[in-house]
């Protein structure tokens, strides 16, 4: 039993965290194209933002058990099967990086449009107003979006196990719901608040003590 | 003599869902290298959008720049790209980066250009003693005050020894003691480097306190331009007027503006202004133009400013002899002291 729970959570962390990693390279580079095409932005162009705004929010709106289901041929190509912990992967970080796509475009927009006209004006390229003020600026809000991110991904991991993903999702699932297990289904239910809280506590503290240069 | 910046005939329409809103008329402007120069106007004059043209932030909807004789307007990206780098440029509201240093803050322009690390460590530390904060060099800008968190801003500007500096309000979000620091640094600085300085602000103190020469925007038109002391002594335009007045302070009481008229009726009595300046603003005038004209005399408001090292002062009067006008305006003009007859006061209601 013991051996049980402890691959079903080694299950779920490496789903959630492969994922997450996978959704952060390519949900910030979506941010920042969203970001820096807006009207009135230094590599403005509102028709293509539009586009990939609509394209995002295409993703984002579809309900997570259908968007896995719809992406099975996808990911029978990239893994080689639709099932397993691995091939879950697929799915979680594509639906993921939508979500986080937004949420950093959102932290984005936080940063004072004078600090990069501020860039300009010393003459740097648009790379390096990315890279030297807009990402170091717009930290803290990247990483708290990236602490939420993961805590809906060990939501949407645990709907991925359902469908033959593993992990505690799955667990609950097979023993909680199909055998009626009650104490099975309390201990992953304590587990995965305590797996949020501590996400949510990492990304917090990361924020306040090495990010916050207020005071 | 080749100006630093040149402006031509530059103007700025936007366009807002179908509606034009002209927001710079073509204006004309050139900056002498070494000189402070003050753009003064009320907001939503386009001050700031004309600032931003110097650096092209802001693209001109006609018109042409030139810096130091090359025109901005014909250069590519990369070019542009070098032209701003020798344009330092410094904003109300500092525009720091809070999660840098102050070192890094200042260090940013030199790792845009591209420097080595030592050499960005020199040119830094010679930067944070020109604005005397070398104590502070690994504060964060959320730990300094306005004031230093405007020099940082300074350092940073002058980090790639530009030759023009671009002010815009820097001194609007400081308090007035601290603004006469900031002040006193860029005319320093002004001096040291030889820099040609470009500034707009609302505040007249500004313009009073460094600039060489000023320009007066009024909703985009640029109304007036000349020396500073000039624009104290007969401002032209009718919002230059008021920026004088307000700022020394000469508005008239309200009981003597009811009482005035526009005509002479051989009883009321005139009210004249005199601005002089040098040593006429020396001289003990009114006791002159008492014995001389034979009339008694009731000073109003009167005001001294010392301007570039120049004294310039404005006195209004009212002679209390009606028929002495003609005689104390020939006095006065012949000392070179310049006299306008604002009304006349009708004293018998």
């Amino acid at each position: 039993m013991l051996t049980l729970f402890i691959n079903a959570t080694l299950e779920t962390l490496y789903m959630v965290f492969a994922s997450g990693f996978v959704a952060l390279l390519l949900g910030l580079p979506c941010a920042i194209i969203l970001y820096m095409t807006q009207s009135g932005h230094f590599a403005q162009h509102p028709i293509f933002n539009h586009a990939f705004g609509m394209f995002i929010n295409a993703v984002r709106s579809i309900p997570f058990i259908i968007f896995m289901i719809a992406l099975i041929p996808l990911t029978r190509f990239i893994i080689g099967t639709p099932i397993g912990t691995t091939a879950a992967i697929v799915p979680l970080a594509l639906g993921a990086a939508a979500f986080l796509a937004r949420v950093h475009e959102s932290a984005l927009n936080e940063v004072p449009r004078g600090l990069i006209e501020a860039a300009i004006a010393m003459g740097a390229t648009k790379l390096q107003i990315i890279s030297r003020v807009l990402l170091p600026e717009a930290m803290p809000g990247l990483v708290r979006g990236m602490t939420i991110t993961l805590i809906v991904l060990i939501g949407y991991s645990a709907m991925a196990g359902v469908i033959g993903g593993g992990g505690l999702g799955n667990l609950a699932y097979q023993y909680g719901y199909q055998r009626f297990d009650t104490q099975v289904m309390i201990i992953t239910v304590v587990e995965l608040i305590v797996m949020v809280q501590l996400i949510q506590w990492c990304g917090d503290f990361w924020v306040v003590k090495k990010l916050n240069h207020s005071k | 003599m080749q100006s630093m910046i040149q402006l031509q005939g530059i103007s700025k329409t936007y366009m807002h869902r179908k509606k034009t809103l002209q927001a710079l008329y073509p204006i004309d402007l050139s900056v002498q290298k070494g000189e402070i120069f003050g753009i003064i106007g009320l907001s939503g004059a386009g001050k700031s959008t004309l600032l931003r043209m110097v650096n092209l932030l802001e693209l001109p909807t006609s018109g042409r720049v030139y810096i130091d004789g090359q025109e901005l307007n014909a250069q590519n990206t990369a070019q542009l790209r070098g032209t701003r780098q020798q344009i330092g440029m410094i904003f109300q509201h500092f525009n720091l980066l809070n999660s840098q240093t102050v070192f890094e803050n200042i260090a940013l322009p030199l790792k845009f250009a591209h420097w080595s690390c030592d050499k960005i460590q020199a040119r830094v530390e010679e930067l944070l003693e020109l604005i005397g904060l070398t104590d502070k060099r690994n504060a964060y800008p959320g730990q300094l005050s306005g004031g230093q968190k405007q020099r940082v801003a300074i350092a940073r500007a002058l980090a790639l020894s530009p030759k023009i500096l671009l002010c815009d309000e820097a001194t609007s979000a400081l308090d007035p003691h601290t603004t006469q620091n900031i002040l006193q640094l860029l005319q320093e600085i002004n001096k040291k480097l030889n820099l040609t300085i470009l500034l707009i602000t609302h505040e007249m103190d500004v313009i009073k306190h460094i600039c060489h020469h000023v320009a007066v925007l009024d909703h985009g038109h640029l109304v007036e331009q000349s020396s500073v002391i000039d624009l104290f002594i007969h401002p032209q335009h009718d919002v230059t007027k008021r920026f004088v007045e307000s700022y020394m302070g000469l508005t008239l009481p309200e009981d003597v503006q009811l009482k005035l008229q526009n005509n002479a009726d051989g009883q009321a009595l005139p009210l004249l202004k005199l601005a002089f300046r040098g040593e006429s603003a020396l001289r003990p005038l009114i006791a002159e133009l008492m014995t001389h004209c034979e009339t008694g005399v009731n000073i109003l408001l009167a005001n001294m400013q010392v301007i570039q090292q120049e004294t310039m002062g404005v006195t209004i009067l009212m002679l209390q002899n009606p028929n002495a006008e003609q005689s104390a305006l020939t006095f006065l003009q012949n000392l070179g002291v310049r006299v306008e007859v604002l009304g006349y006061v009708n004293t018998v209601y």
